[in-house]
């Protein structure tokens, strides 16, 4: 008995010391970096050029602060420099690394405090990546233990440096609270929303296309009038507005297979948000045809996203696609030229099948990208994953026809 | 022939025991497994998985349930002898042994992968290690308590998994139906069955408090409601992640909670799966461990199982923690072989009970 | 389900105590006098040395009296000897009683008085002088004729008086206690808004009278168990036949019969002589200062233990659906009952789990804050300079030492302790950089958790518990909870307090987490086996199939 008592006492005390010894992965939370932002572009080479914008949770909890005039200061290493955005609450770093975790232990010697991407909120790709570099990038960001899956991503239009080196929140004093308001909320209707996961589950696929968010820096002068598209949308960047904070999200980008297909703008993306149904209401503006110089405006109110049947009957294949929307005026009266209100109504229809219309013609037979999943419902039809990778979707996708039914 | 003890419990506790036999590899291998052989008709394959074990859970349970004071081991005696008896308890000890090293590794890699990245696996694997060893010690009832506390824990994460994952789904992704053809999802889909073996474990006891009715009701409505969290849980998790992602990764329902996401707020609750996770390990180890000793003693001589548990506890953390005596390929091959080798067993001896007694008219 | 294998108790020999007669523990196996009463006596060859019995020489009688009280050194024992008028003769007496135990009133007036004065108008024919005395002038109802004389050493020890005449070979001993005992008054610790406002007092007698005007039951008994070879303290074991399974009874006698110890001084001493295991974290056996909850749980078929000198009565077994039950749960509505009764449950949680979860969280799941609060945490953690399991500690520990200090503080500084302690621990702490806000604000939502516990055992077995689980939190995070919530189900689930498993229901509905209405509660605990299952029929509200 009293053998066993030393014996238990030494085991637990051996345990507890092996136990204690390591705390292996603690971490105290103020010596931890949070990062909240990264942006990837393509560098020289092989090499990729990384930005990782962490918080400042001392600036963070003082209120954040107004803007700063200040240039930064550039080191002068080939590889690596440090730039102030003008943004008290966040810390940019950008590296040239071939890797990305190259990137981050380079980043360590800059950094006193133990790296957490567990925080991060936007990964913004720059549009000239490789094939490689974006699904690379976008599936080893998808496993890292840290990273949440629906962590936001972007294309970036200029490039990613810029774009998080620009942005400088006015309503909050985080900035993680603007990328997380900014690019998951369905308010914002010229923009889609991707996840990080839904982006890896679509360009996974054979084939598989996805539609990215469009990260753009607004020029400097005031573009109102100058590129304006005829409806009066523009594409990111060409925004018509004057603020501090030039950063914006508008428009989209197109992928297939990882590699980029086009660019859309925020008309395109809007029509893109109501077929998948992920906004419930917008606000839409029409020209008056009758005059260049009236507009009016409807709510449009989405049920269900859109179906679609393929018919592969003939050849092409002819796609119809159908919707449910609400529609309602948003005026005192009836704008001059119509006659009635249901002709008003009519005439919106026209248009938003017209737009719809030249929407799908423009993804599947110039940029050659299903981002409606059309084929998603078509594989439905199919018994086995061999049956419909012969059937060679995408040959019948980029010839399709559409018929396009608003109701 | 030696009477095994009577231990007796509720059958609320029964059917928490058999919930946890029969779902705690969701939390580590079972998502996955199912996407690799089917495709995208995991669902499917997991479905008939589950109908094809409940089959031979309800063929198990008709005659077992019946014969009170007797278990799989007593039966096997009576019909087969000593020598059939120890064989089969010897096969029965290969498998508990087999699928507790199997469970200790998966466990702790979990727990490392989910909490411990730098930490080494002996770290990680010493919790369960603990938890198997003292629960062991503290007897079947404590361990049918226990179960009776968490199960319902356990059950509840996963039904919030389902749910909050399901309704974000995406329903195309089970599509094409068949996945990769019939003869993945029937064919190579039957080693699912294998993912159940554990349910023979309870055989081990025999429930002598309630009537054969109760016993056998009991089993089978505790095993369809274990069939059913499985098949929602791989139904989510089809539905969530598409066939070319779902086939990779190691722990699939780490994967499903990740995307978990009601707001700014509420994010990244991964601790509660934790949580769950390492509560269902702890369980089913110190039961494994308790069943392990306990057939020593019935059938091999042993008198005390006290001073076994802690040595045997020890091997088994050093086959996880130190030197890897076994590729995780063989263990997964043996694990196969063994259940296999548990559940003909259980069927042969259900078999020979079956024509002895009509035979011999004996009462067995 | 029955009651399994007793607990088998071991009395651990004391070697001082082998000195001792052993024969000396109880009454029932005492007929002779206590061996440290037999050394004070001088005259080793008298005949109440030697049987243990009264003498009818009185000289005798009083000379080892005053040997065995040591009636030089004792001022406050009085012998008072006078003689008793018969209706013929005078007979000599003596009477001794402790001043400040007895009842001086009682004694001039109901033994003096009749005795030496009334005296017997006329001698029954052939009745013996006890009997004359005893059934014709003693007009003293709790009265009996004792004639052994440890059990007479041990009356007037606690209280009454005994009256010796000579030429009887018995001494009367009357129930005269008078000692000065707190009255009935409000319960502290259990103080309820709704119900009864009546606690148990120091003295067992009382106790045992504010049970039996709850219950009225013939049934209930109440016997008497003295504990402690020297001080005897009376100690009542209450239960009601015919309701209270057999088996547990007699394992309570059992193990209060056969404690060896010289003194005890209060329910909480038998407590720990009592329970299975003393480093059990959770009290195995409940201790109530309520008449009403004493009762309602002898009811249910539990045992009570009433010792003298202490307000809390013992109620045995007890399991761990007990510990969230407080007593209020009966006297107010069911909603309000079952909120009280989870707000309750959720303070024990926090005051449990709460330091843990934050250490872990804050340690090694940073992912599970919110962006916002981590970021704000992250700002204040800055300057500060201890980690963060350091200052968790050292804030919990102030606060234990401003609880601690609360209990003993005179009344007049009470309230400046607690705003000196709320500075301290609040503001300057904070100001200084010492503590975070944060870890301020988990300290005192643990500390309340604590108090809502409805049993002041309970909350302090949480404060001592919760340190368990921050080191298993700051060293393996929620991993290191999860060993710990294991480990400590699996204690408690693997325990038993008095052979009832100490994780089965208490309640008669079998679910410790509701409360239901009292309609309802037809079955006793089926942990307990009590011998009638049934309190009442399915049907009780009979006037409800009138309507």
């Amino acid at each position: 008995m009293r053998k066993f008592k030393i014996l238990s006492a030494l085991l637990v005390t051996i345990l507890s010391a092996y136990i204690l010894c390591g705390c292996f992965d603690e971490r105290e939370i103020d010596e931890t970096a949070y990062i909240i932002a990264l942006g990837i572009d393509k560098g020289e080479g092989n090499d990729y050029i990384y930005t990782f914008q962490f918080s400042a949770p001392l600036a963070v909890a003082g209120g954040g602060g107004g803007e700063s005039e200040s240039s930064g200061q550039e080191s002068s290493s080939e590889k690596a420099e440090i730039k102030d955005s003008g943004n008290p609450t966040v810390n940019n770093i950008v590296i040239t690394a071939p890797d990305f975790y190259v990137a981050k232990n380079m980043t360590n010697n800059f950094l006193s405090k133990n790296i957490n991407m567990s925080h991060l909120k936007l990964i913004v790709f720059s549009h000239n990546l490789d094939s490689d570099g974006l699904s690379g990038h976008s599936q080893f960001l998808l496993r890292e233990r840290e990273i949440r899956p629906h962590t936001a991503v972007a294309a970036a239009k200029q490039s990613a440096q810029e774009y998080i080196l620009s942005v400088n929140p006015e309503l909050e004093a985080n900035t993680a609270k603007y990328y997380e308001l900014m690019s998951l909320r369905s308010n914002n209707v010229y923009a889609p929303t991707k996840k990080l996961s839904d982006f890896v589950d679509e360009i996974s696929k054979a084939g598989g296309s996805s539609a990215l968010p469009l990260a753009s820096i607004a020029d400097k002068e005031d573009n109102r009038g100058k590129n304006a598209s005829p409806d009066g949308f523009w594409i990111g960047s060409e925004s018509a507005k004057l603020s501090s904070s030039r950063s914006d999200f508008r428009g989209m980008a197109l992928f297939k297979s990882g590699i980029l297909c086009g660019t859309m703008n925020g008309d395109s993306a809007m029509l893109y948000n109501i077929l998948n149904r992920d906004i419930q209401s917008c606000i839409i503006t029409l020209r008056s045809p009758y005059r260049d110089s009236d507009h009016f405006s409807f709510r449009l109110l989405v049920d269900a996203p859109a179906s679609y049947h393929v018919n592969c009957a003939g050849n092409p294949c002819l796609i119809n696609v159908k919707q449910n929307l609400g529609l309602e005026f948003l005026g005192s009266r009836i704008p001059e030229g119509f006659s009635s209100i249901d002709e008003l109504y009519a005439f919106a229809d026209s248009v938003l099948e017209t737009r719809i219309t030249e929407f799908f013609f423009d993804i599947s037979r110039v940029k050659k990208s299903d981002i409606m999943k059309i084929g998603d419902s078509f594989k439905q039809r199919f018994l086995t994953q061999h049956d419909w990778e012969n059937m060679n979707w995408s040959q019948l996708y980029e010839t399709a026809d559409f018929d396009v039914d608003i109701e | 022939m030696t009477k095994s003890p009577t231990l007796t419990f509720k059958s609320l506790d029964t059917a928490c025991i058999i919930t946890n036999l029969l779902t705690y590899r969701i939390f580590t291998r079972i998502p996955s497994l199912f996407p690799r052989t089917a495709g995208s008709a995991a669902a499917v394959s997991a479905l008939y998985s589950a109908i094809i074990a409940f089959l031979i859970i309800w063929i198990i349970s008709t005659t077992f349930c019946r014969l009170s004071h007797k278990n799989i081991l007593d039966t096997a005696g009576a019909v087969f002898g000593k020598i059939g008896r120890k064989l089969i308890a010897l096969i029965i000890l290969f498998y508990l042994g087999i699928s507790s090293i199997i469970a200790l590794g998966e466990f702790s890699e979990f727990t490392k992968l989910v909490s411990f990245p730098t930490a080494p696996l002996a770290f990680c694997a010493i919790f369960f290690f603990v938890a198997a060893t003292l629960g062991a010690f503290g007897g079947f009832n404590a361990l049918s308590r226990m179960h009776r506390l968490f199960i319902p824990l356990s059950v509840s994460v996963l039904t919030f998994v389902v749910i909050s994952t399901l309704w974000k789904g995406d329903l195309s992704n089970l599509f094409p139906i068949l996945g990769r053809g019939a003869e993945n999802v029937f064919g190579k889909g039957i080693s699912g069955v294998i993912m159940y073996t554990d349910i023979t474990l309870l055989f081990l006891i025999a429930p002598s408090q309630n009537t054969p009715q109760e016993n056998k009701r009991t089993l089978l409505t505790a095993s369809a409601f274990s069939f059913l969290i499985v098949i929602a849980v791989m139904f989510a998790f089809t539905v969530r992640i598409p066939y070319p992602i779902s086939a990779e990764g190691q722990f699939p329902v780490y994967l499903l909670f990740k995307q978990i996401h009601y707001g700014r707020f509420f994010q990244r609750i991964d601790a509660i799966l934790l949580f769950a996770a390492t509560l269902s390990g702890m369980l089913y180890l110190s039961l494994n461990l308790f069943f392990f000793t306990n057939i020593l003693r019935t059938d091999f001589g042993l008198s005390d199982t006290k001073p076994v548990i802690f040595p045997l506890a020890l091997a088994f953390f050093f086959c996880v923690a130190g030197v890897k005596f076994i590729s995780a390929q063989t263990l997964n091959i043996l694990l196969f072989c063994t259940g296999f080798g548990v559940l003909a067993a259980s069927l042969v001896t259900i078999l020979f009970t079956k024509v002895r007694k009509k035979l011999t008219n004996e009462k067995i | 389900m029955n009651l399994r294998k007793l607990f088998i108790y071991q009395s651990h020999k004391n070697n001082d105590m082998e000195q001792l007669d052993k024969s000396s523990a109880s009454l029932e196996n005492n007929p002779g006098i206590n061996s440290y009463i037999k050394n004070n006596i001088k005259d080793k060859n008298s005949y109440t040395y030697k049987s243990g019995r009264i003498s009818p020489n009185l000289a005798e009688n009083i000379e080892f009296i005053r040997d065995a009280f040591e009636a030089v050194k004792n001022f406050d024992l009085v012998i008072r000897e006078f003689k008793v008028k018969l209706s013929d003769r005078f007979v000599d007496a003596f009477l001794i009683f402790y001043d400040g135990l007895a009842n001086k009133e009682y004694i001039n007036r109901d033994i003096l008085n009749p005795l030496m004065t009334q005296g017997a108008d006329t001698m029954p024919q052939g009745s013996s002088l006890e009997e004359i005395i005893y059934q014709c002038m003693l007009s003293q109802a709790p009265n009996s004729k004792i004639r052994e004389m440890q059990t007479i050493i041990e009356l007037v020890g606690f209280g009454n008086c005994a009256v010796f005449v000579d030429g009887c070979t018995c001494a009367f001993v009357a129930d005269i206690k008078g000692w000065s005992a707190r009255s009935v008054g409000k319960p502290i610790s259990e103080a309820v808004l709704s119900g009864p406002q009546e606690a148990f007092c120091e003295t067992v007698m009382t106790n045992i009278a504010l049970i039996r005007k709850i219950l009225k039951d013939p049934n209930l008994i109440a016997e008497n168990i003295p504990i402690g070879t020297k001080s005897k303290t009376p100690c009542a074991l209450m239960y009601i036949n015919g309701v209270t399974n057999i088996a547990l009874v007699r394992e309570a006698k059992r193990r209060l019969t056969n404690l060896d110890t010289e003194y005890i001084f209060s329910s909480a001493d038998v407590e720990m002589l009592i329970e299975e295991s003393t480093l059990f974290p959770l009290p195995q056996v409940l201790k109530t200062e309520r008449p009403d909850r004493a009762a309602a749980q002898l009811a249910d078929g539990k045992v009570i233990i009433i010792v003298q000198g202490s307000p809390f009565v013992l109620i045995l077994p007890a399991t761990a659906s007990d510990l969230a039950e407080s007593a209020e749960d009966n006297y107010v509505r069911i909603a309000e009952a079952n909120f009280m009764r989870a707000v309750r449950l959720i303070g024990c949680f926090l005051a449990l789990f709460l330091p843990g979860i934050f250490i872990s969280v804050a340690l090694y799941h940073h992912e599970s804050i919110p962006t916002d609060l981590l970021f704000a945490i992250e700002a204040t953690r800055e300057k500060m300079p201890f980690p963060i399991v350091l200052e968790l500690v050292i804030m919990i520990m102030s606060f234990e030492l401003i609880k601690e200090a609360s209990i003993r503080v005179p009344d007049p500084i009470g309230s400046t302790l607690g705003i000196v302690g709320g500075l301290i621990l609040g503001q300057s702490a904070v100001s200084a950089g010492i503590a975070s806000p944060l870890l301020i604000i988990i300290v005192s939502i643990t500390a309340l958790g604590s108090f809502a516990a409805p049993s002041v055992s309970v909350s302090r077995a949480l404060s001592v518990m919760q340190f368990a689980f921050i080191f298993l939190g700051a060293t393996a995070g929620f991993t290191g909870i999860a060993l710990g919530v294991f480990l400590l189900s699996l204690y408690l689930a693997s325990s038993r307090s008095f052979g009832v498993p100490y994780m089965s229901s208490s309640e008669g509905s079998d679910n410790p987490f509701v409360v239901s209405p009292i309609w309802r509660r037809e079955k006793r605990p089926s942990a307990l086996a009590p011998q009638r299952s049934l309190k009442q029929p399915r049907i009780s509200r009979k006037w409800k199939g009138d309507a």
